[in-house]
């Protein structure tokens, strides 16, 4: 295994073209920028109309860039050799309707370049762990969403990719079932396999994801892990106090700022709500309002979601906020 | 590899998964189990009917002769057993010359006679028949008792004792008839044609008629339809997304899944031709390998469609814009078919010349309808004149042959499957009259060729001889015989010029005379004899036996100076030494055709053969044993239909159907052309036409690959020319459909490789 990151992209353009006579210009990437390092599990988060599937296209060779570079474990998006290492599960993935889980695997494996002995031999281990085992001579005509999204997943790691793209694996799933593929990807993670996630479902992604990046027109917003991305968006830490005193008196120790709530509890009892920028942030308050004869009953640090982090950034409000 | 194979192997495996796969295979079986009943049984030739004559009234003539003369014939013995009425009856038939209704009244109660006569179990009398050779057949039947007879061969030996003593006035016919059947019961009257026959015709027109309807055009638009979608599944986001991202070309996955595709047609097209073979070899004894052949060909013709309907789903990824498309196109490729063949109908094929005579300094030639013209020198045009032929496919003109003497032509139209064929009138146009036609008198019964004489008048060689042409040419007026027209001479314009005894000879015939001796060299069915002219008489001459595997196949002969080519229906030149007809040189200059025509040069040095698939061929005689058949490096090449010797020795060629080109024979060197101007028709032809018809696809001509598949031939009668020859043969073009289609797919292909090559998905 190479020492080159699993995914590199360096100012990407894509600019799709519509139309023959007087074709329309539409840029789906402008410039975007990222590195995943190998072993690692990236989620991709945006909104609709990002550029997210156009990113993983472009990184699968299924589109075509326009300009900068994307490379895939050292060698260039879309050359054939690197998509020998490339796992891809699809969103809304269409199995064609007169297979069963065995013959559909039996043909994306000799797709990846597998023998048929190696299909047979990795077949059983990885219907079992997808939990399609007893499913595995159905035809897929029968299946639920929640099966052809495991038997994508099955498909997607047939062949031990170094890399794998997901696109919405949870989707269609029940709780259990996503917990199991949180199982797997964590399994997959431990075996060294890089994981680029891309879903809509910001916890999961918050949950399994160790760096996420937040693309939005083209444009990659933010990029770092959870916490980073969460300090460096909100810039401070968000605590809550249940204080007993005066209201004046905690006017007054907190001397004139204006980025605070204040709620009242009962009489002379409120919870006080605000943001600071760091630890010794923190202390300076409790010692002020303690200086003014304040008592402090409860002090809760909150910790900044993804989700909040991700609605802030693209400028919509959540009720939390 | 494996990625590829896969994906094809995919298809198969969607194609049996497929519901309308199995419909399909169970509607073949169907089809199959129906057909598989299907035979035929052989029954010997025994009762008398209409068509077995070519001169009943001679027959009845000849038989009453005999019987009034009283001495041992077959004739005595055959009209003392007939009851008196019906003696009476022949002999009204035989003298009265009835007209229309009252003629077949008469035939038919005088064959009502003959066949009463047939069950008789002792109507051989040796010595009634010791003069007649009764040939094998009939005598292995006397050799039995009669007692031990069926019924069914009593009445074929009394038939051949009827029948043989008067051979010259019947029509060649097989000892036995065809009738069809159905699961063994008989569904269609007794066929008089050989077993032979009935197989070419099941093999070479019914066969494929079936494949090219079941398979053409009904399998391949079910397919056109089932298979519409694959191509527009895989663009599929679901999916396509998933095998883009696969190590895999994309060209080559799009070329697998069509290759897939084309595993729903492979599929039922082998089921259904190996049905076919295995019926017809089973059930009709036809174990033509060739069939299977099929397999391929409807294949590619499947292919053809189905690459307008994968691009279509490459571009617009519609399974009913598809469909859509490539029915237009089915469309397209059929008016562009048609517009052609009915443009080459009107405006070469009938106007084709088939013949080129030389009358004095004009030069008359006859087109492909039998209509004669004259080159008009001063306004470079044919002109029509003496004959307006409408012969059309069965019929056919006997010369022109230009009577020196005389200054004029003569012709006789004659139909090959007439009844009266030997019964035409001879027409005469002078020159002096502006070559129009003047009815002369009655051919004489069994003219099969009009030749020249030394002195520059007609001969007309007939089954029983030469008759030639020495009194006064008149005419009476016509015989109506219920819608035909029966001519009659009054005098006899016609003397028997031999040989004595006279010929017996037997269909499919041809001859030719060698000038200026004027011996005839006559080839009649396996037979090639020659007739020598001593004084203004013909003797019997040498005569070869020509082996021959289709004793039904025409023939064609030329006869020049020392030599005499044959050429026969199976392809095959044969030089003979005139003199002793000794064989110098058999060759076949095409295995994909035969000869139509075969002219020899008046020095008799050079020969020439024009094939129906439209090629010329030279024999240089001058070559002694060196010599042989070279195809000629002349212009028009496999579009030739005519050439002819001049009397100065040039040769005369005609190609691109009305153009006749003047070549020095030893050089080739090209003298001059007689071309009219082009007409608006012809300049549509050939110049809008048959460019488009040459770069579209041909997938509806693919008929014809499959007719030389099963033939193996590009020329054939088709089982209707009767033995003729000279009759026009369907010329099929088996790869001209294939290069263009091929080129039309590998094109479209390409195109729908490079767009998804190119495309972003």
């Amino acid at each position: 295994m190479s020492h080159a990151p699993a995914i590199e992209v360096h100012e990407l353009h894509k600019t799709y073209r519509d139309g023959l006579i007087f074709p329309r210009r539409f840029h789906a990437l402008k410039g975007v920028s990222l590195q995943v390092a190998q072993g690692e599990i990236f989620g991709l988060l945006g909104p609709n109309g990002a550029g997210k599937t156009t990113l993983v296209k472009v990184l699968l060779g299924v589109v075509r860039k326009t300009q900068g570079t994307a490379m895939l474990l050292g060698r260039p998006a879309g050359d054939r050799l690197g998509r020998r290492s490339i796992g891809y599960l699809p969103e809304n993935l269409r199995v064609p309707r007169h297979l069963t889980a065995n013959s559909a695997l039996d043909l994306y494996g000799q797709l990846s370049g597998l023998s048929s002995g190696e299909i047979r031999r990795r077949r059983q281990e990885l219907l079992e762990s997808v939990d399609l085992a007893s499913r595995a001579k159905d035809s897929v005509k029968k299946y639920s969403k929640g099966m052809l999204q495991r038997l994508g997943l099955a498909i997607a790691l047939l062949h031990r990719p170094q890399v794998v793209f997901m696109d919405e694996p949870t989707d269609g799933l029940d709780p259990g079932g996503r917990a199991h593929v949180r199982q797997v990807l964590q399994r997959l993670k431990a075996e060294g396999t890089t994981i680029f996630l891309n879903s809509h479902l910001l916890q999961e992604v918050e949950m399994v994801c160790d760096r996420v990046a937040i693309l939005d027109k083209g444009i990659v917003r933010r990029i770092g892990t959870v916490d980073e991305l969460a300090v460096n968006q909100l810039e401070g830490l968000k605590i809550r106090l249940q204080l007993i005193g005066r209201e004046a008196d905690v006017r007054a120790a907190l001397d004139g700022r204006a980025d605070y709530q204040m709620k009242t509890l009962g009489v002379e009892a409120y919870e006080l709500t605000l943001r600071l920028t760091d630890q010794a942030g923190v202390d300076a308050c409790v010692d002020s309002l303690r200086s003014h004869g304040l008592s402090i009953v409860g002090l809760e640090r909150h910790r900044i979601s993804l989700e909040e982090v991700f609605l802030e950034l693209l400028g919509l409000k959540t009720d939390k906020s | 590899m494996r990625p590829y194979l896969a994906i094809i192997k995919d298809s198969f495996h969607e194609a049996f998964a497929s519901r309308v796969l199995w419909i399909l295979l169970i509607l073949i079986t169907l089809g199959l189990c129906a057909l598989a009943p299907l035979g035929f049984r052989s029954e010997q030739l025994t009762e008398f009917r209409q068509g077995d004559f070519l001169n009943a009234r001679a027959v009845a003539r000849e038989m009453l002769r005999q019987y009034e003369a009283g001495l041992s014939s077959p004739g005595l013995r055959i009209c003392g057993q007939l009851p008196e009425s019906a003696r009476k009856m022949m002999a009204e038939f035989a003298n009265e010359e009835a007209e229309g209704r009252s003629y077949f009244e008469q035939l038919r109660q005088v064959l009502d006679a003959w066949n009463e006569l047939l069950k008789q179990p002792d109507l051989y009398r040796q010595q009634d028949w010791a003069d007649v050779l009764l040939g094998n057949e009939a005598r292995e039947l006397l050799e039995r008792d009669a007692a031990q007879l069926s019924s069914e061969e009593l009445a074929r030996l009394n038939r051949l004792l009827i029948q043989i003593p008067y051979e010259e006035h019947f029509r060649p016919q097989p000892p036995t008839q065809m009738v069809i059947t159905y699961a063994g019961a008989g569904i269609s009257p007794p066929i008089r044609i050989s077993q032979r026959r009935l197989t070419q015709i099941i093999e070479q027109i019914v066969i494929p008629g079936l494949i090219s309807f079941v398979v053409g055009v009904i399998a391949v638009l079910a397919a056109i339809v089932v298979t519409s979608p694959i191509i527009p599944q895989m663009f599929d986001p679901g999916s396509l997304s998933l095998l883009l991202s696969k190590p895999i070309s994309r060209s080559l996955m799009f070329l697998s899944k069509f290759l897939g595709g084309c595993a729903f047609i492979l599929i039922n097209v082998t089921y259904l031709i190996a049905g076919l073979w295995i019926i017809a070899g089973l059930r009709f004894g036809i174990w033509n390998h060739r069939l299977l052949l099929c397999i391929p060909i409807f294949l590619f013709l499947f292919v053809i469609y189905y690459s307008v309907s994968a691009v279509s789903g490459v571009i617009w990824r519609n399974a009913i814009v598809c469909v859509v498309l490539t029915v237009l196109f089915w469309f397209v490729c059929w008016i562009v078919g048609v517009a052609k063949g009915v443009f080459e109908q009107l405006a070469v094929e009938s106007q084709r010349i088939v013949r080129l005579v030389q009358a004095g300094e004009t030069l008359i030639a006859v087109d492909e309808q039998g209509t004669t013209k004259r080159w008009n020198t001063q306004e470079r045009e044919w002109e029509q004149v003496f004959v307006q032929g409408e012969q059309g496919p069965m019929g056919r003109l006997l010369g022109p042959v230009y009577d020196t003497s005389g200054n004029m032509l003569l012709a006789a139209p004659v139909g090959n499957h007439g009844l009266f064929r030997s019964s035409s009138t001879l027409l005469q146009g002078k020159e002096s009259d502006g070559w129009r036609s003047v009815e002369g008198p009655a051919l004489p019964e069994g003219t099969f060729e009009l030749l020249p004489d030394p002195h520059g008048r007609l001969l007309a060689v007939t089954t029983s001889g030469i008759e030639e042409l020495s009194g006064e040419m008149e005419s009476k007026p016509a015989l109506q015989v219920f819608f035909m027209e029966i001519p009659q001479s009054l005098g006899k314009p016609f003397r028997f010029a031999g040989p004595e005894p006279k010929l017996k000879l037997a269909a499919p015939t041809a001859a030719s005379v060698r000038l200026p001796t004027g011996d005839v060299a006559i080839y009649s069915r396996g037979k090639l004899l020659v007739l020598n002219r001593r004084e203004n008489d013909y003797v019997p001459g040498e005569t070869v036996e020509v082996p021959a595997e289709d004793p039904e196949q025409g023939a064609a002969i030329a006869w020049g100076g020392d030599t005499i080519v044959l050429a026969l229906g199976d392809g095959r030149l044969l030089t003979y030494d005139a003199s002793t007809l000794q064989l110098i040189n058999e060759s076949r200059p095409d295995e994909r055709s035969e000869p139509r025509w075969v002219v020899a040069s008046q020095d008799g040095r050079w020969f020439a053969t024009v094939l129906h698939n439209a090629t010329l061929y030279l024999l240089d005689t001058a070559q002694g044993a060196n010599a042989s058949w070279q195809e000629a490096e002349v212009r028009g090449q496999g579009d030739i239909s005519a050439v002819a010797f001049s009397a100065d020795g040039t040769m005369l060629v005609a190609d691109r159907a009305q153009r006749v080109s003047q070549y020095q024979p030893e050089s080739l060197a090209f003298i001059s052309s007689m071309a009219p101007p082009l007409t608006g028709l012809e300049i549509a032809y050939y110049y809008f036409l048959i460019p488009l018809h040459a770069v579209f696809p041909k997938p509806s001509e693919l008929d014809e690959t499959v007719q030389y598949v099963l033939k193996g031939k590009e020329t054939t009668d088709l089982g209707m020319s009767g033995g003729d020859l000279q009759a026009k043969r369907a010329h099929w073009h088996p790869w001209r459909p294939i290069r263009s289609s091929l080129i039309f797919v590998l094109i479209v292909l390409t195109a729908a490789c490079v767009y998804i090559q190119r495309q972003d998905f």
